[in-house]
């Protein structure tokens, strides 16, 4: 007959407190990464702000400018480097960068083609802000906002 | 039962309390470490946006032909908005002096010194340009040294 094992006691308090050290590994391991995802979501939103702001000052230099891409590069410190596109670049801490130069943040106006050469009275364009994430040569775009803007007092 | 089977037990005991309390104090450490960041971001991007967002909503409220314009106050930059008011015209003047941005409220012609306005919030400088007619370009310093700009159109034209 076999030979019944009894457990002892600092067996059982061992077996208790590995269910308890592995609920709570498993609970510490959620609230990781609720902490990541908290950190993410608040650089994001410190990103949309600093994008809301920058994107807000172009477009009044837009109006200022009455629609005229290249007056807006000049007060914008950005570059008209494609046709009806003006590109404004941003390092990570959303310092604007010499125009050609590739940042973290990029900050298009693009004159909306629909009405480009209408006499409608005004000029609309269309404002983008997208965020770069670079792996090696690669760079993944993910647009921040995109907002319509438009000069009403357009220049002659 | 042996006296070392028993021994064993209690060590495994002990290491698996050390474990639960290790574990227990990087998670706390590691909660502590994201709040503090979270926190100093916001504080950050509101001490850079606070007093800033306050001048150009300021000149959008004054937004009149001729009453909102860049100037010099105390040898600083400084946005002046006139308003009248029963025949009488007064000025406030946005500044920064002393660590402070301030804004001070007199009948126009006054000769009044910086320490005379009203702090709003902590700020280190502020550069008031107008490159285009109209068009006012805004740098200013918050307190603890971030660098923000923004660009106020005035759509009555300056």
């Amino acid at each position: 007959m076999e030979e019944r094992i009894r457990p002892t006691k600092s067996g059982l308090f061992a077996i208790e407190l590995l269910i308890a050290v592995g609920i709570f590994s498993l609970c510490a391991a959620i609230c990781m990464g609720l902490f990541v995802r908290s950190e993410v979501m608040s650089q994001e939103a410190a990103d949309l702000n600093r994008a809301v702001s920058a994107a807000r000052s172009a477009a009044e230099c837009y109006k200022a400018a009455g629609g005229d891409l290249e007056k807006t590069a000049e007060l914008t410190g950005g570059g008209v480097l494609d046709a009806g596109t003006l590109f404004i670049e941003f390092d990570e801490s959303w310092q604007p960068l010499p125009s050609g130069e590739a940042g973290a943040f990029e900050l298009t106006i693009a004159l909306d083609q629909t009405t480009d050469g209408q006499d409608i009275g005004y000029a609309s364009a269309l404002l983008e802000v997208k965020r770069y994430t670079r792996t090696g040569s690669e760079a993944v775009a993910e647009a921040l906002l995109l907002w319509d803007i438009a000069a009403l007092e357009v220049r002659p | 039962m042996s006296r070392r089977q028993t021994g064993a037990g209690t060590i495994a005991a002990l290491a698996l309390t050390c474990v639960f309390g290790a574990t227990l104090l990087l998670s706390l450490a590691a909660g502590a470490g994201v709040y503090r960041r979270v926190a100093d971001r916001v504080e950050r991007s509101a001490g850079d946006r606070v007093g800033l967002t306050y001048i150009t909503a300021k000149i959008h409220s004054y937004d009149e032909a001729g009453t909102a314009f860049a100037g010099q106050f105390g040898g600083q930059d400084a946005v002046y908005l006139l308003q009248e008011v029963d025949g009488l015209t007064y000025e406030t003047i946005l500044y920064v002096y002393d660590g402070w941005l301030m804004e001070l409220l007199c009948e126009r012609g006054w000769e009044l010194e910086p320490q005379n306005g009203q702090t709003i919030t902590k700020a280190r400088s502020l550069t008031v340009e107008e490159p285009e007619p109209g068009l006012l370009h805004l740098c200013y310093t918050g307190a603890d040294g971030g660098l923000s700009t923004a660009d106020v159109y005035l759509r009555s034209g300056g």
